[in-house]
């Protein structure tokens, strides 16, 4: 979760678990400290980030959280058929440069939960939601409840997305009763879930075992992933991970370039060397076209895959994004959406986005 | 039927997810404890009365107290509440524990081949040898325990769970004398029970002649309970092992039902935030707020909210 990169600063000290401290102390006894697989678990939780002075200033990924009477807390939306629901700030390890590291500490209650399935239900527009937080698989309890509360109150919701790093980061709080739960829910949702995984070395045995478990349910697994500096911003790097998750049945995703937000530059590459890598990645004959990944920009605005005709300019260190985002979409379903001091509109009224670029 | 997962929080973790304030070091803790058997990252509840005995913990725990209760020991880190056993509770319960699985046979949602004609939520578990009769309504997230009986005419909320063995819809005990001797009545009424329900081992929750046998949201029922015909019983009451009513008997909210409770006549009633003492043969009604106890003809005093309170505390029970 929640990278409190402030905290991290000022005590010096990562939140990390047992499992995590575990797998890089496996790490280093295998591999040593100048390994890709050691690099690529320290440099996620244990890197104390500078405290420097930065053009960053971010403080949550995007501003769209769906406000009003009446509207309930937690619920983020950007798209006609999609909505983010945020049912707890809390994860089983904190990843140094995470995206809602600044969020507020919340966790949604039980009537909320009521308020946020009936939100859904009232919007013929939606047919998918994507869970999230934090983790939502730290607390199984609350994330049955939603389930069952969307099952019986929204029936347009067709498609269940859950994002998680549990199986990753500590494998062994993961709730077996999840298993079943999901499996007798597969003829009213698809059930997906995204895990992020950063590199290879972060599938062990157990992770294998819970996304295989997750798959025999019914789930359709997806991963996302980042290109992160020092951890895995390199071709070797890449492949492995692209082939490991191809072997595990994990459909790649987004390749994210890493989110310019508050203490996340140590992390960031330029956003030339993500395009230099996905083009060696997609043109290497390395992998196969099956393990391939979407590389995108997570912009103030939305997320953005990379085109050819995508980024149309740059003004000092911004790279000027086109997207076919349109304001008057975005008003339609989420009214209390403003644009963003970075985006300005097009003359056909899509949206371009101002993105700050990353340094190699 | 539950188990206590394996875990590992930090103490600021388990802020962010009770919405509580916390006090001391951001430690890690991984198992639960009673106070007196702490060991390093332990999670412990605190009662006031037992805060000396805090000052002298050499291992590194969280504790759950009250704001009076924290001392002075650098071992030790604290979740503070109004309320921490409260708050203790549903830490376990919402974090820490989850149901085994080794008891249920299948988790239903919506439909199930071994159960034609019963209308499912979703994520019911039903355990082994159950029975449930065509039409009934069962709401979501609930346990049906194994060998439990569900007749006829019977709608379950929303999360309740009925332990092994208890029948629900069982006919009532109804006869009319006549010249040829004792002639049933039918019982062909209904059964409602409410959301977060739950009913013990080994109970009979009787179907009314006619109308609705009513039991309302969060009620608890513990093992070995008889529920008469036509029964109503208020939200959030606690009716505990032995109790047996008439037919048509009505008790209110938020009231305690003690051991062996009898109840002998459908006129009767108890009113809200009530308490009746074990082994009570209530005679007569009892109004709201009363503790009565024995054969009722004392009332010992009026119930005001600090006694049904202190009364209340010894009853908090995991789900």
């Amino acid at each position: 979760m929640a990278g409190f990169l402030d905290s991290i600063i000022k005590n010096q000290c990562c939140k990390t678990n047992r499992y995590i401290n575990e797998l890089l102390e496996k790490a280093r006894k295998e591999f040593g400290e100048d390994s890709s697989e050691y690099k690529g678990i320290y440099h996620q939780y244990f890197k104390i980030p500078r405290n420097t002075k930065s053009l960053l200033k971010n403080r949550r990924h995007y501003e769209a959280e769906v406000s009003g009477t009446g509207i309930p807390h937690g619920i983020e939306r950007l798209y006609r058929r999609s909505v983010v629901l945020d049912l707890l700030s809390a994860c089983a390890a904190e990843c140094v440069y995470c995206l809602r590291g600044y969020y507020d500490k919340f966790v949604l209650s039980g009537d909320q939960i009521k308020d946020v399935a009936r939100y859904c239900g009232n919007d013929k527009f939606l047919q998918e939601v994507l869970i999230t937080g934090g983790d939502p698989m730290i607390a199984p309890s609350k994330l049955k409840f939603l389930i069952t509360e969307l099952a019986s109150v929204a029936p347009n919701i067709k498609i269940v997305r859950i994002g998680t790093r549990l199986p990753v980061q500590d494998p062994i709080m993961f709730d077996t009763s999840l298993f079943g739960f999901f499996e007798s829910l597969k003829k009213r949702f698809i059930i997906e879930i995204g895990v992020q995984v950063n590199h290879y070395f972060e599938l062990q045995e157990k992770t294998r075992e819970i996304i295989g478990r997750l798959q025999v349910a019914g789930c359709r697994m997806y991963c996302q992933n980042v290109i992160l500096k020092d951890v895995n911003d390199n071709l070797d790097a890449l492949v492995k991970l692209y082939d490991e998750i191809r072997y595990l049945g994990l459909s790649p995703h987004y390749l994210f370039h890493a989110v310019p937000m508050i203490g996340t530059d140590d992390f960031r590459t330029s956003v030339q060397k993500g395009l230099d890598l996905i083009k060696q990645l997609e043109t290497c004959g390395k992998i196969s076209g099956r393990a391939k990944p979407f590389y995108a920009l997570m912009t103030d605005v939305g997320k953005v895959t990379l085109y050819d005709g995508t980024i149309v300019g740059r003004q000092g260190n911004y790279i000027l994004i086109k997207t076919n985002f349109k304001l008057s979409d975005r008003l339609l379903w989420n009214p209390s959406y403003k644009l963003p001091a970075s985006a300005f509109l097009n003359e056909d009224n899509t949206i371009t986005v101002k993105y700050l670029d990353g340094n190699d | 039927m539950y188990q206590l997962k394996q875990f590992e929080f930090h103490v600021s973790d388990i802020s962010s997810l009770l919405n509580a304030d916390y006090k001391g070091r951001d430690i890690l803790v991984n198992h639960v404890s009673r106070i007196g058997q702490e060991t390093d990252h332990s999670v412990i509840l605190c009662n006031p009365g037992q805060a000396a005995y805090l000052k002298k913990i050499k291992a590194e725990c969280l504790v759950f107290c009250t704001k009076n209760t924290v001392v002075g020991n650098k071992n030790l880190s604290f979740i503070i509440s109004t309320d921490p056993d409260v708050l203790f509770y549903r830490f376990i319960n919402d974090y820490l524990v989850n149901e085994t699985d080794y008891w249920f046979d299948e988790i239903v949602s919506e439909i199930s081949p071994r159960f034609p004609g019963v209308i499912f939520g979703y994520n019911v578990k039903v355990g082994k040898n159950v029975i449930i009769a065509t039409g009934t309504k069962i709401g979501n997230n609930c346990i049906i325990g194994n060998n439990v009986v569900i007749r006829s005419n019977v709608e379950l909320g929303n999360g309740c769970v009925i332990k092994d063995n208890s029948v629900i819809g069982s006919a009532g005990f109804g006869f009319i004398r006549t010249d040829d001797g004792l002639l049933q009545i039918p019982q062909i009424g209904f059964i409602k029970i409410g959301n977060d329900v739950i009913i013990g081992s080994s109970c009979s929750i009787e179907k009314p002649t006619m109308g609705n046998t009513i039991i309302n949201d969060n009620v608890k029922i513990d093992d070995l309970v008889q529920i008469g015909q036509n029964l109503q019983i208020g939200e959030n009451t606690i009716i505990t092992t032995g109790f047996k009513a008439e037919t048509g008997v009505k008790i209110g909210a938020d009231t305690f039902i003690g051991m062996g409770v009898t109840i002998i006549s459908g006129e009767i009633e108890i009113g809200n935030n009530c308490i009746v003492g074990a082994g009570t043969v209530v005679l007569k009604s009892v109004p709201d707020g009363q503790i009565v106890y024995s054969h009722y003809t004392n009332v010992i005093k009026g119930g005001s909210d600090e006694k049904i309170k202190e009364a209340f505390s010894n009853f908090k029970k995991i789900r």
